[in-house]
C-alpha cells in the first residue's frame, strides 16, 4: 500500500517541473537578448523572471511541506532525501517516484547549464561595456609628452593583448 | 607706432597665407570626409580619433580570434557527433556480443568491428585543425594517444586555452583526459581494448558486465558535456561576433563624422545597458533552493 502522500508529492515535483520548464524558456529569451544586445527586451524578461522565480519559490514551499509530511507518514526524518524515501518504498512507487525526481532533475541541470552561459555572456558584456565607455567618456585634457614621466606620457593607452 | 609699408606687406601676405591655408584644409576635407586630418585641427578630437583607430585594429585581431576559436569549436561539433554515433553502435556491440547463442566466430567478427571502432576513436582523439590537435590542451602540438591507444599527453598541458576577447580571455577548448578518460586512468581506448579481448576470448563471464556499462555511461555523458559546452562556446561567440560587428560599425561611422554628441548619446545608452545588466546578473542567482538541492539528493 503506497503511502497516501505519496501521490501529492508526485504532483508537486511534477508541477516544480513545469515552473522550471517556465524558467526555462524566460533563460532562452534571455540569451536571445544578449546575443541580439537588446537591453530593453533584457530588462523586461528580468522582470518576467523574477516573476517566476517566486512561483518557483512557492512550488518549492509545497514541494517541502508534502515531503516532510511524506516522511512523517514514513517514519523517516523529516528532511530524508527523495533516494532514502525511494528506498523505503514498493518498487514500483519508488521507479515512480524516481521518474518524478530524473524529470526535475534535468530540467534542472539544463537551468544550471544555461544560467552559468548566461552568466558568461553577461560578464563578457559588462567587460565591453567599459571597453566603449572607455572610449566614449568625454576627454577634457590632451595627453602630451612629459620629458620627466614617459611612462605617463600616454595616460589611456593599454597594452594590447590579442594574440597574433 | 608708425606703420611702414613693410609691414603692412607682412600683414596682407599673412592673410593672404592664412586664406591659403584654410582652402588647402577645405579642399583636404572634401577629398577625404574627414573634418580632422591633423592634431593641432581639434586636439581632443584628434586624440579620440586616433585612439578609435587604435581600438579598431584591436577589434579586428579579436574578429581574428573569434574566427579560429570558431574553426576549432566546429572540429569540435564534426567529432563528437561521429563519436556518439561510435558510442552507440559499442554499446549495441557489447549486449549483442552477450548474447548466448553466438558462436565463438560470430564473437570475433564483433570483436574485430570494436577493434575498428577503436582505431577510429584514435583518429579522432587526435584531431587536428590548421596543424593543432583540438583535444591537445596546451600542448596542441603533438598528438595526445599514441596509435597504440595510450594517452601521452602531459598532464600538465590538461588545462584551458583562453583566446582574448577585448580583456575577456575566454576558455573554449576541450581536452583528452576530459572525454576519452572513462574510470581514472582507464581510457575508452582500454575499455574497447578489454570487450574486444574478451569476446575475443570467448569468456561468457566477461562478455558484458555492468562495471563495463557504468563506463560507457560515463563516457556517453562526457559526450553530452562536451556537446552542451561546445553549444555554449558557439553561443558566446556569436553573441562577440555581433557585439564585435556593432563596435566596428560605430566607430567606422564615429570616425567619418567626428561629432562629440554622438558619443555623449553613446555614454547615455551604455549606462541604461550596464543597469540592465546588472539587473539580470542578480536575477535568478538564488533559484536553486537549498530545501531542494538537499532532497535531490
Amino acid at each position: 500500500m503506497a503511502p497516501e502522500q505519496l501521490t501529492p508529492l508526485m504532483e508537486r515535483l511534477q508541477s516544480l517541473a513545469e515552473v522550471f520548464g517556465q524558467y526555462l524558456s524566460l533563460l532562452e529569451e534571455k540569451k536571445k537578448a544578449l546575443l541580439d544586445g537588446d537591453y530593453e527586451e533584457l530588462e523586461a524578461i528580468v522582470l518576467e523572471e523574477e516573476e517566476v522565480s517566486v512561483q518557483i519559490t512557492q512550488a518549492e514551499s509545497k514541494r517541502d511541506e508534502v515531503s516532510r509530511s511524506l516522511c512523517t507518514e514514513m517514519g523517516l526524518p523529516a528532511n530524508a532525501s527523495v533516494s532514502e524515501i525511494a528506498a523505503q518504498l514498493q518498487e514500483k512507487d519508488g521507479i515512480d517516484l524516481m521518474v518524478h525526481v530524473a524529470r526535475l532533475a534535468e530540467r534542472l541541470r539544463e537551468v544550471t547549464m544555461l544560467h552559468l552561459n548566461i552568466r558568461e555572456m553577461i560578464g563578457f558584456h559588462l567587460q565591453q561595456m567599459d571597453f566603449l565607455r572607455e572610449i566614449a567618456t568625454p576627454q577634457t585634457t590632451k595627453p602630451t609628452y612629459n620629458p620627466l614621466q614617459p611612462e605617463k606620457a600616454k595616460p589611456d593607452s593599454t597594452s594590447f593583448k590579442g594574440k597574433g | 607706432m608708425r606703420i611702414t609699408h613693410n609691414m603692412i606687406h607682412s600683414n596682407v601676405l599673412r592673410d593672404i597665407m592664412g586664406n591659403f591655408e584654410r582652402a588647402a584644409k577645405l579642399h583636404e576635407q572634401g577629398s577625404s570626409g574627414l573634418k580632422i586630418r591633423y592634431p593641432s585641427d581639434d586636439a581632443i578630437v584628434a586624440t579620440r580619433a586616433s585612439n578609435i583607430n587604435s581600438r579598431l585594429r584591436e577589434l579586428q585581431q579579436y574578429q581574428r580570434n573569434i574566427n579560429t576559436v570558431e574553426s576549432t569549436l566546429k572540429a569540435y561539433d564534426s567529432t563528437v557527433l561521429e563519436m556518439s554515433a561510435l558510442t552507440y553502435r559499442v554499446r549495441e556491440l557489447m549486449v549483442q556480443g552477450a548474447n548466448d547463442t553466438l558462436t565463438p566466430d560470430d564473437r570475433k567478427t564483433i570483436a574485430m568491428e570494436i577493434d575498428r571502432i577503436r582505431d577510429h576513436m584514435i583518429q579522432l582523439a587526435n584531431t587536428q585543425v590548421a596543424g593543432n590537435h583540438i583535444f591537445g590542451g596546451a600542448r596542441a602540438d603533438q598528438a595526445p594517444v599514441t596509435m597504440d591507444g595510450v594517452i601521452r599527453m602531459d598532464p600538465a598541458a590538461d588545462r584551458k586555452l583562453t583566446t582574448d576577447l577585448g580583456g575577456y580571455p575566454f576558455a573554449y577548448n576541450i581536452t583528452v583526459y576530459e572525454v576519452f578518460t572513462v574510470s581514472g586512468n582507464e581510457s575508452i581506448f582500454n575499455l574497447l581494448e578489454n570487450q574486444s579481448a574478451n569476446l575475443k576470448a570467448d569468456n561468457p563471464d566477461f562478455y558484458l558486465n555492468d562495471i563495463a556499462l557504468e563506463k560507457m555511461d560515463r563516457f556517453e555523458l562526457q559526450i553530452q558535456q562536451m556537446i552542451s559546452h561546445n553549444g555554449a562556446s558557439q553561443n558566446f561567440l556569436e553573441m562577440a561576433k555581433n557585439r564585435y560587428s556593432e563596435f566596428e560599425q560605430f566607430m567606422t561611422e564615429y570616425l567619418s563624422k567626428e561629432q562629440d554628441a554622438d558619443f555623449l548619446e553613446v555614454y547615455t545608452k551604455l549606462t541604461m545597458a550596464d543597469t540592465a545588466l546588472q539587473a539580470a546578473l542578480k536575477t535568478g542567482a538564488s533559484i536553486m533552493l537549498p530545501t531542494l538541492v538537499d532532497f535531490m539528493r
